[in-house]
């Protein structure tokens, strides 16, 4: 552990400011405050704050989707196996709701986190961890034949849409988490199931 | 009464992995930590902010501990905002910085 800080201490001048990889800055800084703690200290007011942080929420709010996430998957497997009248194990049924699941979150995961990670660079923020719950709340809100584009496109537009423009203070009403991944995955469904039952 | 505390500023202490290890000794008025397991215990504040600068969230923490019968999370963001009618009308004048100090 000390040795990870110590190396972390020496790489750090080169994302700072006049470094040679300044244009990483947002990156080094989200990995390093994933390894360790910021143990940057209060410097004026009221010296001593609750240990809460965002990322702690955010991360315990994924845990909490969790089971609701693995009995989705393992449902999806057991409709499937049911559909097709085979009778199929436990784990047969959860691969498979696994293997149609998995690709979803990585691509809600890469894409969103992706427009993160550049707009917290170009704005010189912090990277916010906020889309660690929307990137997995997509995927679990989509049906399950839902198309990767879809879902590329709706984290694509919940990211900047609901971070991005809106991110000032006083705008609450548009920061809603499922809104905005909701009208592209709804018109888009739509329009896909319209095709089907036209038989287009 | 005067009374002087000390705390240790903390700037030497790095904790490892903050998002997911248990951190029985963190105080937290939230449930996120397990230190609520512990009951009552005596802990070793100190002045770290243990976070980042990030934008508010409505988490309903302040309603939670805050003895005045304020709206104290639309109140820090009139204040944010600068909205001194806002201000004046949720209680601004009741408050002192101190009485925010948990979060």
């Amino acid at each position: 552990m000390n040795a990870l800080r110590k190396y972390l201490d020496k790489i750090k001048p080169n994302f700072e400011e006049g470094g040679k990889l300044h244009a990483f800055r947002s990156v080094f800084d989200g990995f390093e405050t994933f390894l360790f703690v910021p143990n940057t200290t209060s410097k004026s007011g009221v010296n001593v704050h609750d240990a809460i942080d965002s990322k702690r929420i955010m991360i315990f709010v994924v845990i909490a989707l969790l089971p609701a996430l693995l009995f989705g998957m393992y449902n999806i497997g057991y409709q499937n196996y049911a559909a097709a009248g085979v009778d199929g194990t436990f784990w047969e049924m959860f691969g498979f709701g696994l293997l149609a699941v998995l690709p979803k979150i990585i691509v809600s995961y890469v894409v969103g986190l992706g427009i993160e990670f550049i707009v917290a660079q170009w704005k010189h923020e912090e990277i916010q961890e906020g889309y660690l719950v929307t990137g997995i709340l997509v995927p679990m809100i989509v049906p399950v034949d839902c198309p990767l584009w879809i879902i590329a496109i709706a984290c694509a537009f919940a990211v900047i849409f609901r971070q991005g423009n809106f991110r000032r203070y006083g705008y609450e009403h548009f920061q809603c988490r499922f809104d905005y991944p909701c009208v592209p995955v709804l018109c888009l469904s739509y329009g896909n199931e319209r095709r089907c039952l036209l038989g287009g | 009464m005067t009374e002087v505390n000390v705390i240790p500023e903390g700037d030497d202490v790095h904790e490892i992995f903050g998002w997911i290890m248990p951190r029985f000794n963190d105080y937290s008025s939230s449930r996120a930590y397990m230190s609520w397991l512990m009951g009552k215990k005596e802990y070793a504040l100190d002045a770290r902010v243990k976070g980042g600068e990030r934008h508010m969230i409505m988490s309903g923490e302040y309603d939670r501990v805050f003895p005045m019968d304020i709206f104290p999370e639309q109140l820090v963001k009139a204040i944010i905002t600068g909205d001194i009618d806002r201000m004046e009308a949720l209680g601004i004048y009741e408050v002192a910085p101190e009485d925010f100090c948990l979060v």
